[in-house]
């Protein structure tokens, strides 16, 4: 029966790419059936209200390794606020920039380092929306980091805030990290790691015995390691190439995600971060500079001269030195 | 007689059979009966006077799994509906993308009058079910997952609304007003 529903989605998928139908709820329709969550199976789809419930399970992974900033104070408070308005204000005005990842390939002209994708993956992404929109935490630790769960969670390090010089350059972290969760990437990842197979998180044994909630925690669990290992070169191109679009779209400086890479790899030297540390996947930071300044180049991403004015320059970093420094 | 045989007769037929493969792959049409696929704190439930969130206003916000029929064309990214919001007919715009062909098989489903319908189809796969399983099958995650709910009512508190019932349309006036205060509109 399992194979059956399997080889309908498959089908389904195959028709869906033949007319490029953008919103098809046939090919969910079917791939349901494969969803068979008393043994945990990988589905081809989770709706966008799963997706938020697999969200919470990896953060509550990442908030048990790094503590989540808390709302002791008003100036914690300010902190929390401002990056969830930023995250909003990003993707409210990121409509025009290439939702999926296989339209973002289309649409980027400059030659990168990539292998090639499933059309599955890629297709995944048709109607990816979030049951609770975009919730974004900070990290209290100095390590610079950043995670991005299904479900629209974001959690940013304060040192990757601190790193930053400017409003700008912390904007191209939270497009960035956004831009994993438009691209749908830790489902992705997911479902290529583990399709068809049955689930074994591994991290430290949290949960013991079987059931649904103990394959779901095995579920989420697995995410998460996936999560902390870091996405793979061609999925983090992706999300510097929708991230600087996104910037541009936003009326930030679009070079901002230039800057902020620049500061990632100079973090990386002064700390002799190895790849294998903890960017486990990620390219190298200075082909990921290069691809960004040659995207600017070739697609002609210019900052808005009237967002960029001395004075409206001034008012952001004004607003994020009082918020962070 | 010649002309007729000469007409590009093939190429006719190619491009009425595109404009129909168009036509379909448009996705929603004119009339749909669609459901809202996002929960009635996301910003993206809010129902808006103007296809743009710093254009419009707020007539209403949806629920998940509440039937909507769509009018008219999409504009951009959103597309014109009418539903019942608060027993009243109300029209306006929403993101295409927060609507669904089939009913969210994980949400319980709303009645005409609003009303989730607490039913044997409500609630399948991933849900808050599972996770209250998933809490009591690992103490470590049942105490960071109070951490993500802290995390949660203390970011709805902050951007509008109280913690468990945030405000839609306060978030969108959060978001309008970082851009407006930072010029970056």
């Amino acid at each position: 029966m399992k194979n059956f529903a399997k080889n309908n989605g498959l089908i389904a998928l195959t028709l869906c790419m033949a007319v490029g139908l953008v919103g098809c709820s046939l090919l969910q329709t079917l791939t349901e059936g494969v969803n068979a969550l008393e043994e945990m199976k990988v589905a081809d789809s989770y709706d966008p209200s799963e997706q938020y419930y697999i969200g919470r399970g990896v953060s509550a992974v990442i908030v048990d390794k790094f503590a989540p900033v808390e709302a002791k104070d008003k100036q914690r408070e300010r902190q929390i606020t401002y990056v969830n308005e930023m995250a909003g204000y990003i993707e409210a005005t990121s409509k025009g920039v290439p939702r999926s990842a296989r339209r973002l390939n289309e649409h980027i002209s400059v030659e990168k380092d990539r292998n090639t994708r499933s059309s599955t993956a890629q297709e995944n992404v048709y109607n990816l929306s979030l049951f609770k929109g975009f919730q974004v935490g900070l990290l209290e630790t100095d390590e610079v980091t950043a995670f991005a769960t299904p479900g629209g969670f974001l959690w940013i390090s304060r040192g990757a805030v601190n790193m930053c010089s400017n409003e700008d350059e912390l904007a191209a972290i939270v497009a960035h990290e956004l831009a994993h969760i438009v691209l749908d990437h830790g489902m992705e990842n997911y479902r290529k790691a583990h399709k068809g197979k049955i689930v074994t998180g591994t991290l430290g044994g949290w949960f013991k015995g079987s059931g649904l909630g103990a394959n779901f925690g095995r579920m989420v669990t697995s995410i998460a390691e996936e999560a902390f290992k870091g996405y793979n070169p061609e999925q983090e191109y992706e999300a510097d190439a929708w991230g600087t679009y996104a910037l541009a779209a936003a009326g930030y400086a679009p070079e901002a995600m230039v800057g902020m890479l620049t500061r990632v790899e100079a973090y990386e030297k002064a700390h002799e971060v190895k790849e294998e540390d903890y960017l486990h996947h990620h390219p190298p930071i200075s082909k990921r500079i290069k691809y960004v300044n040659d995207l600017i180049a070739k697609e002609k991403l210019k900052p808005n001269p009237k967002t960029m004015s001395g004075e409206a320059v001034q008012a952001r970093n004004k607003r994020f030195t009082e918020t962070f420094k | 007689m010649e002309r007729l045989k000469r007409f590009p007769w093939r190429r006719l037929l190619a491009l009425v059979l595109a404009a129909a493969v168009l036509v379909l792959a448009a996705g929603i049409s004119r009339g749909d009966k669609m459901y809202v696929g996002v929960d009635k704190s996301s910003p993206d439930s809010v129902v808006l006077s103007e296809p743009d969130l710093f254009m419009g206003e707020p007539v209403g916000k949806l629920m998940a799994n509440q039937e909507v029929e769509t009018v008219g064309k999409p504009n951009g990214e959103y597309i014109k509906i009418r539903a019942t919001i608060d027993g009243k007919k109300v029209e306006g715009w929403v993101k295409q993308l927060v609507l669904r062909k089939q009913p969210l098989e994980s949400q319980p489903r709303v009645t005409e009058s609003g009303g989730a319908q607490h039913s044997a189809q409500a609630g399948k796969g991933l849900n808050a079910e599972i996770e209250k399983d998933m809490r009591q099958g690992s103490g470590q995650m049942d105490k960071a997952l109070k951490r993500v709910d802290d995390f949660e009512a203390t970011r709805n508190r902050l951007m509008g609304g109280d913690a468990k019932e945030p405000d839609p349309a306060k978030q969108q006036q959060h978001y309008k007003s970082f851009g407006k205060e930072g010029q970056l509109r």
